[in-house]
């Protein structure tokens, strides 16, 4: 094709996407002498063959391409080491075999193992977690900040508040709003005092939404110390920040608002009358046989639902204990079964912080339930971040009676596995998996393969890591 | 697989082959002994078989080759393979144990005997002619052939036949041929400008009477044109219906021409318009290019067809060229469409041993698998070139030497990824040449930018590039 001129072959290109009709395609000087020896042929067919054939040997002529975006460096200079090989198998295939209903729970609690252990993710698996990583953006690190960042705008660095490498006191203010109340919650947790000047400070600054959230980060360790900050709030312009001053106010410990609501709380916590408290009970061995739990009275019992949640929304577990004089197994041990008050004591824990009360609360819930707790109970658990319980309670747990009787009941069905032994796995230590392997054994593979795969995951990083 | 039972399984390798995640767990559920009143193994360990107890009175016969995979099952399902093989497989994996050495029943044998020489393990057995004969078909074709040798009348007569079947074949694509040229005239004189909103209507109409004209390899093109042409950047469509007409274009010339061609080049061209080389006679064909190396399989992706059919391709780069050479290979598979997904029978970074058969062409690329091993999970790639000059050299090559190809694989190392826009990717090197890559790839390529520079293997059609592969400072990335 020698001989036709890059000129030539535009104008014959232009006749082409016009329409020949219009016009007409004129054969250059070095097809001419092949259109003379191809009589009887429509010339057209011919020029038109070969000088698309010549552009085909074209080579791609784009204007100079954009820098590679921040975003991209970020995602590659994580100092956290990628997870092992042999893990991140594991991990993907938990992805690939569990379903929809459960991986919103599952494969963040699998993240959260990933996290714990010291490590990332592998930036090529990210695509595939994307909703994940969407979903748990308050514990995202560096590589998946900055990948959220680039799947928003691979071209430019449009989020450039995705991309901080670490936050602290000085570029916080800056971050994600996620971000923001992770940093905080975190800092408040450790000095209340200076994190409340951080807040104090940034205030002014902020549209309504951002003062609203930002005072509900005092939710972590409130105390009186912080009262005339969240109630020169109070009477703010904006209702949001109206309303987050008000849930503040309402939970601060030793106020006289709160002091009425945890009175009547307890209230709901009587001994019963004449009956003496057995020697067990006292030292703990037996169950508080005087004790009993009266929530107030209602006829429609979900008015008397709501009216509980309202009444013990903001108090803990260690507050009625210390305020009927029980101790928090005793108040746990009267409630009945998956009661909305032991979630409030959940929602509370979890809002301030208080993960001690948190494990307290899973183990009672994996433990000191009649039967073992179903998999809709586990999901809720499970998706607020329960950590798992201690090495000893695991121990309890996998020697049970009731944990015998989940794995009698997978094994005589070829049910597939609807969340309960997958979300035992998650709840459970990493030194207690090779025991819970081994007591589901005899599960049908239908039923066992999800918490397996879970549990894979848990022994594949162990194994990089064998000192931890 | 532990235990007396030798070969391939695994696991992994199991839940790889498995259609979907339905027949996994459907698998899983019958994974007990007292469901299968037969399992047994050969006494050497390398074909298992059992007999499952189904819907049916009679119970379903199962039998697996562990050395490749391959598998047969009497039950009617249409996901291959179906549960019955897959947990016939996981038993041997998990419970070697239960099968018992025993003497091959003859319906073992007869499967075996009838099975072709491939030894690969193939989701579809029949690569070239994908509607054309199956396992046991192949068997009858062969039990002919012996008739006919018995009775050379009938032999003779078969022989005119298909020579009568063949001439008419021929009138009738070259019917079609004309038929395409003048539709191209047509598009040229209406202009390509507005061919995006004719196309659909005015496609399937041609594309219908080239299916008549028996030339189903142009019609296949012509119907996938409209699907390309949107997947295709804006700016390069036209381009790309340039390049692709043009190709057709060739075709047609070239097949009317074919007795001026080198042979290589009139097999390209007779496979464009749809005749099809019989698998059995390319593994036996001496004269087919064989190269024995060790593979890396970079790349699996499957694809319906216009004609309904899901075509699984295997791309694998020889990790032992000969120095200088990047050698690429191509494997197809067919199955139908209404059978769903089916399972790969290898999964990217895979290492295998094999020799590769190409079919006769001006540039081999497609073949098939004569003998294959496992060797590891992953593997190094070979050096490639540098730059993404030496990937181009390589296509237009390639593009000499086979004019209407529609796209080829270019292997190049020390390339970058770069954003060109919001939604676009682009492969750099370091003299700044760009390669535009597939949007529908954005988010998934997106983990290699920022990068440094990294070896990848792409397909290119001369408008856009798609990743198969790349082997980058983080491990190897493979498309999704």
């Amino acid at each position: 094709m020698k001989g036709m001129s890059r000129a030539e072959i535009e104008g014959l290109r232009q006749a082409m996407l016009l329409g020949t009709s219009r016009r007409a395609l004129m054969p250059p000087p070095a097809l001419q002498a092949i259109l003379a020896s191809k009589e009887g042929v429509d010339p057209s067919l011919y020029i038109f063959a070969l000088a698309g054939q010549q552009r085909r040997f074209e080579r791609p002529s784009v204007a100079l391409p954009h820098e590679v975006p921040q975003a991209a460096m970020h995602l590659h200079r994580d100092p956290l080491p990628i997870l092992p090989a042999a893990a991140r198998r594991a991990f993907m295939r938990l992805l690939d075999i569990v379903g929809k209903d459960l991986a919103t729970v599952v494969i963040p609690a699998a993240m959260r193992r990933v996290t714990a252990a010291g490590m990332r993710l592998h930036p090529f698996d990210l695509p595939r977690l994307v909703p994940h990583l969407k979903a748990s953006q308050e514990t995202l690190g560096i590589a998946e900040r900055a990948f959220l960042a680039l799947a928003e705008a691979p071209a430019k660095d449009d989020r450039p508040d995705l991309l901080s490498m670490e936050i602290t006191a000085e570029n916080w203010i800056d971050a994600p709003k996620s971000q923001r109340r992770l940093f905080l919650r975190r800092q408040r947790m450790a000095d209340p005092a200076a994190t409340r000047a951080l807040i104090e400070s940034a205030l002014p600054q902020e549209s309504a939404a951002g003062r609203a959230d930002l005072l509900r980060t005092l939710v972590v360790r409130l105390g009186p110390d912080d009262v005339g900050l969240i109630e020169s709030f109070a009477r703010d312009r904006s209702n949001l920040v109206r309303e987050a001053a008000t849930f503040l106010l309402a939970r601060v410990r030793g106020t006289p608002d709160h002091a009425k609501r945890l009175g009547t709380a307890a209230q709901c916590f009587q001994r019963k009358k004449g009956a003496a408290k057995s020697l067990l009970s006292m030292v703990g061995v037996a169950k508080s046989a005087t004790l009993a739990y009266i929530p107030p009275p209602s006829f429609d019992f979900n008015k008397q639902l709501a009216a509980v949640e309202t009444l013990f929304e903001g108090i803990s577990l260690p507050d009625i204990a210390g305020a009927t004089g029980c101790t928090e197994q005793d108040i746990l041990d009267v409630l009945p079964e998956d009661d909305v008050v032991f979630w409030a004591f959940h929602a509370t824990a979890m809002l301030e912080g208080d993960t001690s009360t948190q494990q307290v609360l899973t183990e009672h819930q994996l433990m000191a339930t009649r039967v073992f707790p179903e998999a809709y109970t586990l999901v809720r658990l499970v998706a607020a971040g329960a950590l798992p319980v201690s090495v000893p309670q695991a121990n309890s747990i996998l020697a049970s009676e009731r944990w015998s009787k989940v794995v009698v009941n997978a094994s005589v069905t070829d049910a597939q596995d609807f969340g309960q032994l997958v979300l035992t796995a998650a709840l459970l230590p990493t030194q207690v998996l090779p025991q819970f392997r081994s007591t589901i054994a005899g599960v049908s593979p239908v039923a066992s393969r999800l918490a397996l795969a879970f549990a894979d995951i848990v022994a594949a990083i162990a194994a990089d890591r064998p000192s931890d | 697989v532990a235990g007396e039972i030798s070969g391939i399984l695994s696991k992994d390798r199991i839940e790889q082959l498995a259609p979907d995640q339905a027949s996994l767990s459907a698998a899983l559920k019958l994974q007990k002994p007292a469901k299968w009143p037969v399992l047994a193994r050969g006494d050497e360990g390398d074909v298992i078989w059992g007999e499952c107890q189904g819907s049916r009175a009679t119970p379903y016969r199962v039998v697996v080759v562990t050395a490749d995979a391959g598998y047969k099952c009497t039950c009617p399902s249409r996901k291959f393979p179906c549960k019955h093989v897959l947990a016939l497989q996981l038993m041997a994996c998990d419970t070697p144990a239960s099968f018992k050495p025993g003497s091959v029943p003859d319906w073992v044998r007869e499967w075996q005997a009838r099975r072709r020489p491939a030894k690969a393990p193939q989701p579809n057995t029949d690569a070239e002619s994908p509607t054309g004969p199956g396992a046991s078909l192949a068997a009858a074709a062969a039990a002919q052939a012996e008739e006919k040798q018995a009775d050379p009348k009938a032999a003779a007569r078969a022989e005119a036949q298909r020579q009568r079947l063949r001439q008419e074949r021929e009138a009738a694509v070259v019917a079609g041929l004309d038929e395409l040229d003048r539709w191209i005239v047509d598009q040229l004189s209406l202009g390509l400008a507005g061919f995006s909103q004719r196309a659909p209507q005015s496609v399937r109409a041609l594309s219908a009477r080239l299916v008549d004209s028996k030339a189903q390899g142009l019609a296949n093109r012509i119907e996938m044109l409209a699907a390309d042409l949107f997947r295709a950047p804006e700016p390069s469509r036209d381009d790309l219906l340039l390049g692709r007409l043009a190709g057709l274009s060739l075709i047609s010339f070239a097949y009317r021409d074919q007795a001026a061609l080198p042979t290589a080049l009139r097999e390209d061209v007779r496979r464009a318009v749809g005749w099809t080389t019989r698998r059995e006679d390319l593994l036996e064909d001496h004269a087919a290019l064989r190269v024995a190396s060790s593979w890396s399989v970079i790349a699996v992706r499957s694809e319906v067809q216009p004609d309904r059919l899901r075509r699984m391709d295997t791309w694998l780069l020889d990790r032992k060229p000969p120095p200088g050479e990047v050698r690429i290979a191509l494997l197809t598979d067919y199955g139908p469409a209404s059978a769903g997904s089916v399972g790969a029978a290898f999964a990217p970074g895979e290492v295998i041993d094999a020799e590769i058969v190409f079919y006769p062409s001006a540039a081999p690329l497609r073949g098939l698998l004569n003998s294959s091993t496992p060797s590891m999970r992953e593997g190094a790639w070979p050096a490639l070139p540098q730059g993404l000059a030496a990937g181009f050299a390589a296509y237009e090559s390639a593009l000499a030497q086979q004019p209407w190809m529609d796209a080829w694989p270019m292997a190049m190392s020390n390339v970058r990824l770069v954003s060109l826009s919001a939604d676009r990717l682009a492969l750099t090197d370091s003299n700044g040449q760009v390669l535009p890559i597939d949007m529908g790839q954005t988010s998934d390529a997106l983990p290699l930018l920022g990068l440094a520079p990294f070896s990848v293997v792409v397909l290119w059609d001369g408008c856009v590039a798609e990743l198969l592969a790349a082997d980058t400072e983080i491990g190897p990335w493979y498309r999704a």
